[in-house]
């Protein structure tokens, strides 16, 4: 499985979310950390083909994505149970597995609500469960800790963890990828991509002012110049919460 | 595949309940308890059978407004659907012409209900359809072609025109419906546009299928004319297969309406 970015623009009105981003995802768990409004779900989307852009999104002839994006999954204002049938019956999987799996988180409520009244992480929970039993070849997955409680966190990452799964998954909650075990991480800053680093824990990577340590990027913004290093450094990039708070206080 | 769920988010859909049929009541309860005073009773079914053309006509421009709007919320989901896996815009717009063909059935037989019960209370008397059978199936295809006429419509917004008119063109349905609907009962429709759309040839069709006797082009005017019922029959045919054909083929290329972009642009 391979996708390939390639000078990746989109522009909203006058606006532009992503200026040529290069970016590649192969088999593997893959985490792409950014600040809100960076760009990263229409990023999703683009892989997605959901939204218009300019460059090149090559996907491998047969690469089959899910994703966890609740958008894609209102096809009628209906129950989450009744959508959670059409899905199964659309995509011929088994629907007990979709059920078990929202039971897993405790969240067996939402069944019977429908998809419209649905709370931010009941909506996660939802489009992680179908998009993770829907046995693709990438799960594209959107912010999926967004709105859920410290436990349902963990259990999310549990399943990241310990399932032999490709993802490639977008946040902007830096404290959590301490327990998230991926073979690459990438921050997305101010419309461009930096990385992909090669490694399993991101508590390897520090940011620093100054040149120290074995650099592996350098990140120019209007506060200055910075250094991503590995290994050592000054400060790691897991002592903030999150990668808004690197903008704001480094 | 999926009409039982369909039929079921329409059943539950509050907006299609009022609009087809608790607003259309508004309309028949002024036709027979108002305007009817000076009604000859020897032509109170041919009065019945023009309420329950026009009245039918509204109800279903009215529904396939809300309904269309279901298309666009829903256009994030399908455009995903018909890339991502193997569900085709053909069979998906099948399975939900036939569930809004049957819903329409339901709207329709509930009005001829309503309609029935209302003359009964002012006339004493109870004015069916001639031909009950023919009007069940003319809610079923008309309902289609003006569903599938306000998806057209909806897709051509989402898709090539912007976001921001969506609510005014979404309703061009129902403006025609109300123009023509009140146009036929007064004035005499110039001939190049009396069977050329859609919505005359529906009325004519309606009120046929109540009285059963050839309506007048003028619908309360007895020497304005016959309608040729053929060419009504003829035009329906052709407009249901053109907007089967339109919708399927937008479909194919539905855009996703981004919430993001219509708030940043």
């Amino acid at each position: 499985m391979k996708i390939e970015i390639k000078n990746l623009v989109v522009n909203y009105g006058k606006r532009q979310i992503l200026s040529g981003i290069n970016y590649s995802i192969e088999d593997g768990k893959h985490v792409l950390i950014g600040p809100n409004g960076s760009g990263k779900t229409t990023l999703i989307k683009c892989i997605l083909e959901m939204v218009k852009y300019d460059g090149i999104i090559e996907r491998e002839i047969g690469t089959y994505l899910s994703t966890n994006l609740i958008e894609v999954y209102k096809l009628m204002n209906l129950s989450v149970n009744d959508i959670i049938k059409i899905y199964s019956e659309i995509y011929s999987i088994n629907y007990e597995k979709i059920i078990q799996m929202i039971k897993n988180f405790r969240m067996e409520r939402i069944l019977k609500n429908k998809i419209n009244k649905l709370s931010t992480g009941e909506s996660k929970i939802l489009g992680f469960s179908v998009a993770f039993n829907l046995n693709s070849d990438l799960m594209l997955l959107d912010e999926p800790f967004e709105g859920l409680d410290i436990s349902r966190k963990n259990i999310l990452i549990k399943i990241l963890n310990e399932n032999s799964i490709n993802y490639f998954l977008i946040t902007h909650e830096l404290e959590l990828m301490n327990n998230l075990r991926t073979d690459g991480f990438s921050f997305l800053l101010n419309g461009k991509i930096y990385g992909e680093y090669k490694i399993n824990n991101v508590q390897d990577l520090y940011l620093s002012k100054r040149e120290v340590g074995n650099i592996i990027d350098t990140i120019n913004n209007e506060n200055g110049k910075y250094y991503i290093t590995y290994g050592q450094g000054e400060i790691p990039i897991t002592s903030f919460r999150t990668i808004e708070e690197i903008l704001e206080v480094y | 595949m999926f009409i039982k769920y369909i039929i079921k988010s329409l059943l539950k859909n509050k907006a299609v309940w009022f609009w087809g049929v608790m607003y259309v009541i508004i309309w028949l309860l002024m036709g027979v308890f108002l305007w009817s005073s000076t009604v000859n009773k020897e032509y109170l079914k041919e009065y019945a059978g023009i309420w329950y053309a026009i009245d039918s006509i509204f109800s279903i421009s009215f529904v396939s407004v809300s309904l269309s709007y279901g298309m666009y919320y829903s256009s994030t989901s399908l455009a995903y659907l018909f890339k991502n896996s193997s569900l085709k815009p053909s069979k998906y717009y099948f399975n939900y012409l036939i569930s809004v063909g049957l819903f329409f059935v339901i709207i329709g037989t509930v009005l001829e209900f309503i309609e029935t019960i209302l003359f009964k209370i002012k006339f004493g008397i109870i004015i069916l359809p001639s031909n009950f059978y023919l009007s069940i199936l003319l809610f079923f295809v008309s309902g289609i072609i003006f569903y599938s006429f306000s998806i057209v419509l909806v897709i051509l917004i989402n898709n090539y025109v912007g976001l921001k008119n969506i609510s005014f063109v979404s309703f061009i349905p129902m403006i025609l419906g109300m123009f023509f609907g009140y146009s036929a009962l007064y004035v005499k429709i110039p001939d190049y546009l009396l069977y050329t759309n859609f919505y005359t040839p529906t009325l004519y069709l309606y009120l046929y299928s109540y009285v059963l006797k050839t309506p007048w082009i003028i619908l309360s005017d007895p020497f304005s004319g016959n309608v040729n019922l053929d060419f009504c029959i003829l035009s329906l045919l052709i407009w249901l297969a053109i907007l089967i054909f339109m919708s399927i083929y937008l479909l194919t290329k539905i855009r996703a309406s981004d919430i993001e972009e219509a708030r940043i642009t």
